[in-house]
């Protein structure tokens, strides 16, 4: 339920919410410390309202991937997923930057398409 | 939020670009990189006797190795309200390289692995797509990765 003001949008702003402007792209290679993507506030894109989280690597099925998006200018609930689960879609939110990290170290490499 | 002006669609535009009025499809076949063409160069230098044949196949080949599909909005489409780029024939590993025009020029490049594909991407406003492969295999004048590109406008 949308009890967070700022989670409170007008007809127009649900509605933009569902349609996008511009794409942008990148890759985060995941060490087993969090590495952040781009933060999309600062970099003028604006936020993501939709994001695609593509493996690129080959890498073992089970390893163990984290991710937290950071909504409202602060990062969120850890989401533990193992590499095999990837593709992710996240949308319908309005995210301002994501990070990952990974059990294996630097070998996972995952391509990040965001929609704003 | 849709903070910037040129996100801010009315409600009526909002709606109108989740539906479509009509498709065309495609085929985009891609003919390898810069690591090609760079191939393609010192064959050049080591082989005199084919200069003219090597040259004509590089002034041919886009620059940085995409190959553009339709601009929808020179072919009178109008811009493709989604679009699906499906993998027809090629190597699973080969790394793909994809650049969406918005609004007149092109945005970030996106690296998938052609396993990857099939790849919908809608609730955007397209003019146009390319693509190009990190595959060379095929050679001079040859076809690698040969995508099926279906967009709705």
């Amino acid at each position: 339920m949308a009890t967070n003001p700022l989670n409170k949008f007008t007809v127009a702003e649900s509605s933009n919410l569902q349609v996008y402007e511009n794409y942008s792209s990148e890759q985060i290679t995941c060490a087993t410390t969090y590495v952040e993507g781009t933060n999309w506030i600062s970099s003028g894109d604006g936020p993501a309202k939709e994001i695609l989280i593509v493996p690129y690597s080959t890498n073992d099925a089970t390893d163990v991937i984290s991710l937290q998006l950071k909504i409202g200018g602060s990062y969120g609930d850890e989401i533990k997923l193992l590499y095999n689960d990837y593709p992710l879609t996240i949308s319908g939110l309005i995210t301002d930057q994501i990070k990952m990290k990974s059990d294996e170290g630097t070998d996972e490499i995952f391509t990040i398409l965001s929609f704003h | 939020m849709a903070t910037r002006t040129k996100t801010r669609f009315s409600i009526q535009e909002a709606f109108n670009l989740k539906v479509h009025q009509d498709y065309s499809s495609e085929q985009i076949a891609c003919t390898g990189d810069m690591a090609g063409t760079e191939s393609h160069w010192e064959s050049i230098t080591t082989n005199f006797e084919s200069v003219s044949s090597q040259w004509e196949h590089l002034i041919t080949d886009d620059e940085d190795g995409y190959v553009e599909g339709t601009n929808w909005i020179d072919s009178g489409d109008g811009p493709a309200k989604s679009v699906t780029i499906n993998s027809y024939t090629g190597d699973s590993g080969s790394i793909i390289h994809l650049q969406l025009k918005i609004d007149g020029s092109y945005g970030d490049t996106i690296p998938l692995v052609f396993e990857d594909f099939p790849l919908t991407i809608n609730k955007m406003l397209i003019d146009q797509v390319k693509l190009n492969t990190s595959d060379g295999s095929a050679g001079a004048g040859g076809t690698d990765e040969v995508f099926s590109v279906i967009s709705y406008h």
